[in-house]
């Protein structure tokens, strides 16, 4: 048995040692420092209930370590958005099998503590309320630009435009071949951008000319 | 000419969308840098594009809740489903419940159109009391009710039906009718103890001449035969004496055609049919009979099979198909509520 203290150079956070497929030992912890942020985010966008993504961000960390085993060594961020996204997928299915009334994550209430986070969260501090109050418009009409676009759609566009992979870690991400990431991908935008054309107010100048 | 340019040379989403991933090779690249300068439409979508893919890039990160580092490894998955068996899918149960009742229609089906008839019997009470009753009525109206027997019971034989339709003008009849008397003549003595010669006569002669073939009219002494044992039952001494009876006529009638016997296992159907619906009449063509040796049947050289059987096997399957489909549906309907 490996000592964890000695592999792991750990320092925020308690040791937690796991082994790919390979047998390298590497900190699971570590992992999940590295990925939370991009992992929770990707399961926001994917299933817009902030309670939810939370769940599934939990959900995937832990199927991840009792999977690691599995884990070939290269790409990690593909393997974890992976486990995320399929993560994210499985609920989307048992909620619609199971439809339940939908926390609105967005109309959050900053007078309430209590309430879920809005879909850009806490304003940055230099920022004018109007701006802040246009910045959140525009992300509340283009999340849901893309609660409306297919599951795999939505996939692709969220992995390569917002969490900016390239067509090739989309793909395995995704689990499918470089043409299916680029027709999912451009159907994906089109539909966005059909879908911000027509609802106009708050964006940029370009798409009120064209309506 | 305009209509082939500009149908032909948009370029595609797909294209646009990798172009401006600058993912396309050169040639591809320049060929839609041509196209865009020619095309105000392109160049639109292309702007649109970019503005949407822009607008997505520009999403806010959005910052964790909480963190997801672990306190320690996870706990083990815990069984928190229940065991294997009751945790198939939906469609195992609804399907299981579909065939059994599938099978419960069919066996019923089966049973109503008589496939199943060997295996039943008359209902005993019912036969019974038709026992009962025969004599009476026998004696008062032997001949009208051998006749009106005979009436009732011709329509159901599909065979004699047949027969009649498909031979009707031969005269056959006469030489069955011939025969009959024959084999009553070889047989006096069972037939002094038991039906009136004639009205056996009767019973026999209107068959006979309504179905007018050897084949036909075989059909119709079988048919008797049949039911004649299963009606019996109840009352032993009675059965095997109405076998003797029998035995007398068809041992002279039976060595005809081979064809002789494929009929016969065809009215045995047909019998069965009358043994279950119409018991009262099948009490009329058979009154009762004074106890006879048990020895003629077995002695017969082509004794009939015994009635055997007396649980009904097939109706018992009906049963548990019913029961069968009607659990599978509740758990079925259980289940889906319990999913909701």
């Amino acid at each position: 048995m490996v000592s964890t203290a000695e592999v792991l150079n750990c320092t925020t956070h308690e040791p937690l040692p796991v082994q790919d497929r390979s047998g390298a030992t590497h900190c699971y912890n570590c992992i999940i420092e590295s990925m939370q942020i991009q992992a929770y985010n990707l399961a926001r966008r994917m299933l817009e209930d902030w309670s939810l993504a939370e769940d599934a961000a939990q959900e995937s960390f832990v199927s991840g370590y009792r999977a690691f085993h599995q884990f070939r060594g290269n790409n990690l961020k593909a393997w974890v958005m992976r486990i995320v996204a399929n993560t994210c997928k499985d609920m989307l299915r048992s909620r619609r099998a199971r439809p339940t009334v939908p926390l609105d994550p967005i109309s959050s209430d900053p007078d309430d503590p209590t309430a879920p986070p809005s879909a850009v969260d806490l304003p940055s501090s230099e920022e004018s309320p109007e701006a802040y109050a246009e910045r959140e418009e525009l992300a509340r009409i283009i999340q849901s630009g893309l609660a409306s676009l297919p599951e795999e759609q939505r996939l692709a566009v969220l992995l390569v435009d917002v969490q900016g992979m390239d067509y090739e870690e989309a793909a395995a991400t995704m689990h499918c071949s470089l043409g299916t990431v680029k027709s999912r991908l451009s159907r994906g935008r089109g539909r966005m951008k059909d879908y911000l054309r027509n609802t106009g107010e708050l964006l940029p100048d370009l798409f009120r000319q064209e309506v | 000419m305009l209509i082939f340019k500009r149908g032909h040379t948009h370029i595609n989403q797909d294209d646009l969308s990798e172009y401006l991933d600058g993912r396309l090779s050169g040639t591809a690249a320049a060929r839609i840098d041509l196209r865009l300068t020619e095309c105000a439409s392109c160049r639109r979508d292309l702007d649109a594009l970019r503005s949407t893919v822009s607008l997505l890039q520009q999403m806010p990160e959005l910052t964790l809740p909480r963190s997801f580092i672990m306190p320690g490894p996870p706990p083990a998955p815990v069984a928190l489903r229940p065991p294997a068996p009751l945790r198939m899918p939906q469609w195992v149960y609804s399907g299981a419940a579909a065939t059994a009742a599938l099978v419960f229609a069919i066996l019923v089906s089966a049973d109503a159109t008589g496939l199943l008839a060997p295996k039943l019997t008359a209902q005993p009470e019912v036969t019974a009391q038709a026992l009962r009753a025969a004599p009476e009525s026998f004696q008062q109206e032997d001949r009208d009710g051998a006749a009106r027997a005979i009436e009732m019971a011709a329509p159901q034989a599909p065979v004699v039906n047949e027969a009649i339709s498909a031979e009707k003008g031969l005269n056959i009849a006469v030489t069955r009718e011939a025969e009959v008397a024959e084999a009553e003549a070889v047989a006096p003595t069972l037939r002094q103890a038991a039906v009136p010669p004639q009205t056996a006569a009767k019973v026999e002669a209107p068959a006979d001449t309504s179905a007018s073939a050897p084949v036909a009219a075989m059909a119709t002494t079988e048919v008797k035969e049949v039911a004649t044992s299963e009606v019996a039952r109840p009352q032993p001494e009675a059965a095997m004496s109405a076998l003797a009876v029998e035995e007398g006529v068809k041992a002279k009638s039976v060595p005809l055609t081979p064809e002789v016997a494929m009929a016969a296992a065809k009215a045995d159907e047909s019998a069965k049919m009358k043994a279950d619906s119409t018991p009262s009449i099948i009490a009329l063509t058979t009154p009762q009979r004074p106890p006879e040796p048990t020895t003629v049947a077995q002695d017969s050289p082509r004794g009939i099979p015994p009635p055997y059987n007396p649980i009904n096997i097939w109706r018992v399957l009906e049963g548990l198909a019913a029961v069968t489909a009607v659990g599978f549906l509740v758990v079925w309907i259980l289940r889906r509520r319990a999913g909701r």
